[in-house]
């Protein structure tokens, strides 16, 4: 079978030409992004395979610093003389509007990216793929499930930067995700979600196992009732709602004050037991990456530790706007982590949280997570796959109709517990690769609508 | 040089010489412009120039779907390569067939005006236009404050050409033009906030008129008697009338999402989910008599028109509930084949590399005959719920919440006092099946809406008139 592969030449050629065009026009800085992002997506429902899909694209993202006005285009049509129309189509503005409020301070340091190990492998795993969904296909069929229904996707970048300011500097990596969920009747189905930089760091059989074990013995569901609940939360939710949680410490979202964190930079605002870290220069993370959309070098970062607010992400905007460095962040306008990890100093298993929770619901997935308010916290988000009761610390009744409907910085306070081995999830509800434990919380307020 | 058009061709053809019982090719161009600004600062201007093919290819039973924005002859071989390649491999994992008698040969081309070009008003006049529409926060004498205020004016011009091995031909442009707000309103320790868009298809006409400029307003001036007037909202079973807002983001989670045939076929259940019906729900009662839906992407102006979907099947009006009862499901090629019924055209792809999925249009509640003052004088207690900002709904599509922002207490057939917070808290079927009044003007809200995996986001128009929805639950927040 032939494969695409991440070739660039011609994207390397037409960036060094834009380099060159934009110096010779006399810009303040220029930061050029290229990439070359091959993707492979097997797509499966009903115990059916619905399509094979695969993916090229190149393209160049382009920032320019002119005369104090910050300009941004982005070009998916590799020729030199679009681009170049498209820069001479941002450029002739310039004299039109005013200076830009978010102008970024221009980097004097000398510029060193890390090399990060294993986090790119060269395998075409799409076959592997297809011989996974057959075997989840047997799977469902030997367990008697109704059905298993997902996605594989495997993902190979190569990304690039030259910047005016010395930074120059490429990476490639891989990042493979699956995400399956297992259907055994209406209200009773359970999810495996897990991320990897290839196929062989995954355990199928294990995250099958886990999943189907969830669902084996219930056979009926009950609504749940109002009330305040001490729950568990599986990794796929801790990801979902530290994906907001860190979102909030984004410096863009603390100036819109879309944050509940405005103001609280060094203050303990979380529980003592909560320590958060981005890492992207860590091995077999699949959000590495050496730098950001900048160029600038990125380091691994502790966001809280203990509860306090030991930093939030900057570009080269918000960092001069708040007088700090860049914490290597950079998304366009608004910064953003490159993954999140929850690493709290004491651990337990999860029958022993459970033990710990003695009475409460154990909540394994959610969706439609959304804020009432971003400045105070308030949100609610749903039940989305099978909710169980914890009885006496052992797991009991299924039920549904689960809405948390609380407040994301209360319950980062009213954390009792961890448990498990951290492990990767992304997934569509949860775009930013996230390390997520097993977490017990007090005092959860659920609501329904049956 | 080689034209896209030719490249389509070839790529068709070639993709049949090696096998395929059925290839469609899809471009698309999409010119982007964005400035973005926060209380009358400007953040950035954004430009975004992308295009490229995407290719559907059908061999052996099993679908392949391959796209690239590299634009040579040589390599849109190798990407049918890949395609057919990777579905042979896949053989006996599925059986899919097309019958290409389903097609209509067509050779359409169309193009949405823009009255107000995007092109004929300079950077500075839209600058200028956000400025002045910043100022709304000054023009009236707020007892709140909005401290923070951030505006984005969009303009995207999407051109789409398909063909298909059925002789299918369809070119269109169709340019789009948005404004996007998010207010922060504070007074004292309490705050509120609220995001939200206007816009639709067309040119700048869509966004500077004095409609919009009354509805922000009008916006701003709710948010100011909820945070300063607004007291605890009431709880229990009451009776409701919802705006048009509320009543858009309803018919939009509520009707035309678990209306989507594949999930109803159980396509999207990793991704976007099920839904509460079954194939076989067609004729059943899901709602009072009241309650009409359709979805139409066909409204010229609206932010989810388009003629034909993005599988060459020219779209029609498509009526989803009638006086409640389910009438018709929104389908694509894939769906329509399965249940064996007619395909309405709502197959929409969000990009070139998107592969198209069953999605709405333009969906809504039709009007009733009710003015306003009727929906209201015949509630003895009950709210008034104009706005919302938080929501969210279950799997299946029937467990949801909506948690009003601009809210008001009916008391004896009056609308009294502001109340904060109310959230309304219930399920489908009870829903749909207490509207007992509808009114006579149905309004439009854009929205940008999510589905598939990766996440592919479609614009659609979501709206309707004012509801009168008897015995809803009711909690608060805080």
């Amino acid at each position: 079978m032939m494969k695409l592969e991440l070739y660039s030449v011609y994207i390397e050629e037409i960036m060094d030409r834009i380099m060159s065009y934009l110096n010779g026009i006399g810009v303040d800085f220029a930061i050029l992004n290229g990439y070359k992002v091959i993707s492979n997506i097997i797509r499966f429902s009903n115990n059916n395979l619905d399509v094979i899909r695969t993916h090229d694209k190149s393209f160049i993202g382009i920032d320019i610093g002119f005369k104090k006005r910050r300009l941004y285009t982005d070009i998916h049509v590799m020729e030199f003389e679009k681009a170049k129309e498209a820069i001479d189509n941002v450029l002739r503005v310039v004299d039109y509007i005013p200076p830009s409020s978010l102008y970024p301070y221009i980097p004097t340091e000398k510029i060193n990216y890390s090399i990060i190990p294993n986090i790119f492998s060269e395998d075409d795993e799409v076959n592997q793929a297809i011989d996974i969904v057959k075997g989840l296909i047997k799977y469902s069929k030997k367990y008697k499930l109704e059905s298993v229904s997902g996605a594989i996707k495997i993902n190979r970048v190569k990304h690039m930067v030259y910047t005016t300011f010395g930074g120059e500097g490429e990476y490639k990596k891989s990042n493979v995700n699956i995400n399956v969920r297992l259907f055994k009747k209406k209200y009773i189905s359970s999810v495996f979600n897990r991320e990897a930089v290839s196929l062989d760091n995954i355990d199928i059989d294990e995250g099958f196992i886990e999943a189907y074990n969830l669902i084996r013995r219930v056979s009926r569901v009950s609504k749940i009732d109002i009330g305040d609940y001490r729950i568990v939360l599986a990794p796929p939710v801790m990801a979902n709602l530290l994906y907001y949680l860190v979102n909030g410490l984004s410096a863009y979202n603390i100036y819109i004050q879309r944050s509940p964190f405005v103001g609280k930079l060094g203050d303990k605002v979380l529980g003592e037991n909560v320590n958060i870290y981005d890492n992207p220069l860590e091995p077999n993370n699949p959000g590495a990456a050496p730098f950001d959309v900048e160029g600038i070098p990125t380091h691994n970062l502790a966001l809280v530790e203990r509860g306090v607010i030991k930093t939030f992400l900057h570009n080269l905007s918000t960092a001069n706007m708040f007088g700090v460095r860049s914490t290597g962040h950079a998304g366009r306008i608004v910064p953003r982590p490159h993954s999140i990890t929850l690493a709290p100093e004491s651990v337990t298993s999860l029958d022993n949280l459970f033990i710990d929770v003695k009475d409460g619901i154990y909540v394994t997935n959610v969706w439609y997570t959304r804020f009432n308010n971003y400045l105070t916290g308030d949100f609610s988000t749903i039940q989305r796959d099978v909710a169980l009761l914890i009885r006496n610390g052992e797991l009991g009744d299924a039920v549904y109709g689960c809405r948390i409907s609380d407040n994301i910085v209360r319950m980062f306070n009213n954390i009792i517990g961890f448990a498990g081995e951290p492990r990767w999830v992304r997934w569509w509800d949860t775009p930013i690769v996230s390390q997520a434990l097993f977490t017990a919380i007090d005092g959860v307020n659920i609501s329904t609508g049956y | 040089m080689v034209s896209i058009e030719s490249l389509m061709r070839y790529a068709i053809n070639y993709s049949i010489e090696q096998g395929a019982d059925f290839a469609e090719v899809r471009y698309v161009s999409r010119d982007e412009e964005a400035i973005v600004m926060r209380n009358r600062e400007l953040d950035g201007i954004f430009n975004k120039l992308e295009y490229g093919f995407s290719l559907t290819v059908l061999v052996d039973g099993v679908y392949g779907f391959a796209s690239t924005n590299i634009a040579s002859r040589g390599y849109i071989e190798k990407l049918v390569d890949e395609a057919v390649s990777k579905a042979r491999a896949a053989k006996n994992l599925s059986s899919f067939t097309i019958d290409e008698d389903v097609f209509e040969a067509v050779d359409v081309n169309y193009f949405l005006a823009e009255k107000e070009s995007w092109a004929d008003f300079g950077v500075d006049d839209k600058i200028r236009f956000l400025k002045d529409f910043d100022e709304i926060v000054e023009l009236n004498s707020f007892r709140c404050r909005f401290p923070s205020r951030l505006l984005r004016l969009q303009r995207v011009m999407e051109t789409t050409i398909y063909m298909n091995s059925a002789n299918v031909y369809v070119n269109s442009r169709i340019p789009r033009v948005s404004l996007f707000y998010m207010v922060t309103a504070k007074y004292g320790s309490a705050s509120m906030q609220k995001f939200g868009e206007f816009g639709g298809s067309g040119g700048l006409e869509t966004v500077m008129n004095e409609d919009v400029r009354n509805d922000f307003k009008e916006l701003l001036m709710g948010m100011d008697k909820v945070l300063v007037d607004g007291v605890s909202s009431p709880t229990g079973v009451l009776d409701l009338v919802v705006g048009s807002e509320v009543a858009g983001i309803i018919v939009h989670e509520a009707v035309g999402h678990p209306f989507e045939a594949d999930r109803i076929l159980g396509r999207e259940f990793a991704q976007a989910g099920g839904s509460y019906l079954t194939p076989d729900s067609v004729g059943s009662k899901l709602g009072s008599e009241f309650v009409n839906v359709v979805d139409d992407p066909t409204i010229p102006g609206s932010f989810g028109f388009y003629y034909y979907d993005d599988e060459g099947i020219r779209s029609r009006k498509r009526v989803l509930l009638r006086r409640g009862v389910v009438n018709e499901f929104l389908h694509n090629r894939l769906t329509s084949y399965i249940m064996n019924t007619e395909n309405n055209g709502a197959a929409r792809a969000g990009g070139y590399d998107k592969e198209p999925i069953v999605r709405m249009g333009n969906t809504y509640f039709e009007a009733g005959d009710f003015s306003f003052e009727e929906l209201v004088e015949d509630i003895a207690r009950g709210l008034y719920i104009k706005s919302f900002m938080e929501w969210n709904i279950d799997d299946y599509r029937i467990n949801q919440r909506y948690t009003g922002l601009e809210a008001y207490s009916i008391d004896n057939g009056e609308i009294t006092y502001p109340v904060k917070s109310p959230v309304i808290e219930t399920n489908t079927h009870d829903l749909l099946s207490n509207i007992d009044g509808v009114g006579r003007e149905v309004k439009f809200y854009p929205g940008r809406c999510g589905k598939g995996d990766p996440m592919q986001v479609v614009p659609v128009w979501m709206g309707g008139p004012h509801l009168r929805i008897r015995g809803v639950r009711i909690l608060r927040r805080g």
